[in-house]
């Protein structure tokens, strides 16, 4: 195991350098840079040049390259052009943020996504398993601005139960179990939208991981053998089923950290997503590069992840 | 995503209003407003009052000592010398004050925390105030000031002000080391100092309007060429200003309570909070009673939506800014002023401004607010909708109609190619306007989509044949000169004008304001004459606040921030 984690990680590395050169690449290439976007207006000619120069774009490509990697490579992800603060602290100020609420709002999917996914699975056809269907499949073609503008307006607005925006009251300085509380109840809406959009692809994916075990035979074997229903399903069956989903979650990871960037504009959401949109269109590269290093060093280590969660499940399988 | 891209706009703008802030004007300490020009005031902002107090809300009404403030995104940059958008500006506006203030109708007052002489033009001496103290109660003195004109002229300064467009002698050899101050910016007394010019400018004077720092707390540990000291502080500002700092939370809000030593006495709300609202649910907000201040895009369904909840005043005025159309001048069909005259009258600018704006928009003629004091309507033409006129100006350019419906000349076709943006409201009903009239006019009319960054890159290398994009105005009109003079850094048209030239000079280097004000006039009248842009409208702005608030005052040239501290919560 510790060789196939030590050869995994290292294969990492040539993998997140070609990333960040594509990556660098790009937004080097794409039209405009940061003071154009934002400065420009107003300033004299020598004052953009100045500007331009006091901020390196001047230089050759590969040289900001080459300053920029090296740099991120002991650890200095540079100085966000908008917020003048390091892009690590920028970063850190928002990510936990949309972690917390995509955290809640996965637990969420997958609380309701799998047992609904496999009840539709033992009940094929059913009522309950269309009833499921049409609900997984308007959560997956709702868009999530729409949905979270009409939570709003019902439980925000008509009956003012949950606020409207945001992450805690503004003005009121609760510590402790008042502020837990109080963050909690600025979540409860976002995370309803995160959720609720999401909870439909999980539970057809359970469903159909759940009818592919069902029709095994050794499953017919234990009916046969005189097993219940439930020690049927949910002792054999189930785990069996779990085992692609499992993996999947391996593969969340980045979006734990990622951000949600619609609900979080809607709701004005302090998250990392919202800021990201922000950032390109103003061109912040170091933000955008820190971040979408970040999102690349994530998914290589998801995917690491399914791969090993994979092996644990599933003992056919053996890590190589 | 587009209001943003407005708001974006507006932002570089405004933000920019201290390094365009030119207009000189005023001699004498308060400027006297010229007794000929009408008082512009009160047609300039329209309130709407409440109609129904008792409907306010029960969480607005429980909120006895404090107001929220929606806003958008904050950069945390809470520095006058440093911060670059719109709410990082609200917030600072009310931590820190500067030597000159503007007043109602874009003209500089003594309402900063000094009065002024002014010596043959060129040397302006600040006498700061009796009793004006920083919010740690030490005084304000000389060397605060000196040192917050100081950074600008650090060489690793990096924001968007600019100290060297004034002509404060000794600036250059101040950043090149050569100097260990400026020449031009002398400490008199522990009162007084004292900005020396090369030459007459009238622009100057704005420039004034830059918020003072203390040098004892942002000086600390700061050497030239290292401004890391004062940045290092941008989240934990302190100032003169009627609040002080409390509170940051990224993304969410900040907040502030009243200074007790503000020097004007008292200010009447003891805490105010900004809140980062977002644009799908700003209204809501206002509605619900959880924020008490917003700005909210003025149309004919979000006022009704306000008026009906009864409880809002709203104070609608004119953007500074507006909406035009920019073509280059080098390409040969543009160069003729006759096809650009044509090109405007094909344009039912009327009709597309109600359209997309409804009562809130105004056609506008020339590159100026109609409530500046500098505006003008004497011997302008309105261009009106025509488009016989327009055919027949493109006869008498040489472009004749053929047979295929498109006009030519020397053989070419005449086709021009638009660089627009996507999803935009004023594009997506002007654009179809456009395309029909110029169809009829016989014009191969193409669009292409793009956004605003690659926009501006476009305009920047003098890429793009025609576009629409808006211009920010500040208090003073000889900031527009980047603009339109030739050769002008923000002349991404080619355009040139020498008898415009010359006005944009005189125009700085006159200081009294009914002078320049004719100056203006005159520039105006060949500017809508020559058309260097078409110039479409002027659009609206509307600030709501909840109708507990006592004496809220916003208007074009001021911010509300500047006299939010004489307004009170009523019981």
């Amino acid at each position: 195991m510790r060789q196939y984690l030590t050869r995994r990680l290292i294969q990492m590395i040539p993998i997140l350098i070609g990333i960040s050169v594509i990556i660098f690449g790009l937004f080097a290439l794409a039209p405009g840079d940061f003071i154009d976007a934002n400065m420009s207006m107003g300033a004299s000619q020598e004052r953009i040049d100045e500007l331009k120069a006091l901020y390196g774009f001047d230089k050759p490509l590969p040289v900001r390259y080459i300053n920029w990697a090296s740099n991120t490579i002991r650890g200095n992800l540079g100085l966000s052009l908008q917020f003048m603060k390091p892009v690590t602290e920028v970063i850190d100020d928002y990510v936990w943020n949309s972690f917390i609420l995509a955290s809640i709002a996965y637990m969420l999917s997958i609380l309701i996504a799998v047992p609904v996914g496999v009840l539709s699975a033992t009940k094929q056809y059913s009522k309950f398993d269309m009833g499921a269907t049409v609900f997984a499949l308007m959560g997956i073609a709702m868009p999530s601005f729409f949905l979270g503008l009409l939570l709003i307006k019902f439980f925000a607005i008509d009956l003012p139960i949950f606020p409207v925006s945001g992450m805690s009251t503004a003005g009121a300085n609760n510590t402790g179990l008042a502020h837990i509380l109080d963050v909690g109840k600025h979540l409860i809406l976002p995370s309803l939208v995160l959720g609720l959009t999401g909870v439909g692809s999980l539970m057809r994916y359970t469903r159909t991981a759940m009818l592919e075990v069902i029709r095994q035979d050794y499953i017919r074997t234990a009916r046969a053998k005189g097993l219940g229903q439930r020690t049927v399903i949910y002792r054999h069956a189930l785990r069996n089923a779990l085992i692609p989903v499992v993996t999947i979650l391996g593969m969340m990871l980045p979006s734990l950290f990622g951000g949600a960037i619609i609900t979080e504009q809607i709701f004005a959401y302090p998250g990392i997503g919202r800021i990201a949109l922000m950032s390109l269109s103003k061109r912040d590269y170091p933000l955008l590069m820190g971040f979408n290093m970040m999102l690349a060093a994530l998914t290589l280590l998801g995917n690491l992840l399914s791969d090993i969660l994979y092996a644990a499940v599933d003992p056919r399988v053996r890590l190589k | 995503m587009k209001k943003l891209k407005w708001k974006g706009i507006a932002a570089i703008a405004l933000a920019s209003m201290l390094a365009l802030s030119g207009c000189g004007g005023g001699t004498q300490a308060p400027a006297e407003g010229g007794g000929e020009r009408a008082d512009l005031t009160s047609q300039s902002v329209d309130i709407v009052k409440a109609t129904d107090t008792s409907r306010n809300p029960q969480v607005a009404l429980d909120r006895k000592d404090t107001i929220v403030i929606g806003t958008d995104d904050f950069n945390g940059v809470f520095i006058p010398q440093f911060g670059q958008t719109v709410p990082d500006r609200q917030v600072y506006e009310l931590l820190f004050e500067p030597l000159v203030g503007v007043d109602e109708e874009g003209k500089p007052i003594d309402d900063g925390i000094a009065t002024w002489t002014v010596e043959d033009d060129v040397k302006y001496t600040f006498t700061i105030k009796d009793g004006v103290v920083f919010s740690d109660g030490t005084p304000v003195t000389a060397e605060d000031v000196e040192f917050s004109y100081l950074v600008l002229a650090d060489p690793t300064y990096d924001a968007s002000s600019d100290i060297g467009k004034y002509g404060i002698l000794g600036v250059d050899a101040y950043k090149n080391g050569q100097a260990d101050s400026i020449e031009g910016i002398k400490v008199i007394d522990e009162k007084t100092i004292e900005f020396t010019l090369e030459q007459p400018n009238a622009e100057v004077i704005y420039f004034f309007t830059l918020g003072i720092i203390p040098k004892a707390y942002y000086g600390e540990g700061y050497t030239f060429g290292d401004l890391s000291s004062i940045r290092d502080l941008q989240a934990k500002p302190m100032g003169s200003g009627p609040y002080k700092f409390v509170e940051y939370k990224e993304g969410q809000t900040v907040t502030l309570v009243a200074n007790e030593n503000y020097w004007q006495g008292t200010p009447g709300i003891p805490n105010v909070i900004f809140k980062v609202t977002s644009n799908a649910t700003e209204m809501q907000e206002i509605i619900s009673g959880q924020i008490d201040i917003q700005d909210i895009t003025v149309s004919v369904e979000n006022v009704e939506q306000l008026k009906a909840a009864g409880f809002v005043d709203l104070h609608i005025f004119p953007t500074n800014g507006y909406g035009y159309l920019g073509m280059n001048h080098e390409l040969p069909k543009f160069s003729d002023v006759r096809v650009r005259q044509a090109l405007k009258y094909a344009i039912n600018r009327k009709d597309a401004t109600e359209a997309i704006y409804g009562p809130y928009g105004n056609v506008l003629n020339i590159p100026q607010s109609r409530v500046s004091w500098a505006f003008t309507d004497e011997g302008i033409n309105s261009y009106d909708y025509d488009m016989e006129k327009a055919a027949s100006l493109l006869d008498e350019a040489g472009w004749e109609m053929g047979d295929d419906g498109f006009r030519y000349k020397d053989g070419e076709k005449f086709e021009i190619f638009f660089t627009g943006m996507s999803d935009h409201p004023v594009l997506d009903i002007l654009l179809p306007m456009m395309i029909e009239s110029y169809k009829e006019l016989g014009i191969d009319f193409k669009v292409e989509y793009v956004d605003f960054p690659t926009l501006i890159d476009k305009t920047n290398n003098y890429a793009a044949e025609m576009w629409f994009l808006a211009w920010s105005l500040t208090p003073d009109p000889g900031s527009a000169s980047n603009i339109y003079r030739t050769g002008g850094p923000q002349n991404k048209y080619n355009y040139s004008n020498p008898a415009a030239d010359q006005l944009w000079i005189d125009g700085v280097a006159e200081t009294d304001f009914n002078k320049r004000a004719e100056i203006y006039g005159d520039l105006y009248r060949i500017l809508n004459e020559d058309i260097p842009v078409i110039i479409i409208y002027q659009r609206s702005d509307m600030w709501a606040a909840n109708s507990r608030l006592e004496n809220f005052n916003v208007s074009p040239y001021r911010t509300f921030t500047k006299d939010l501290w004489k307004v009170t919560i009523a019981d």
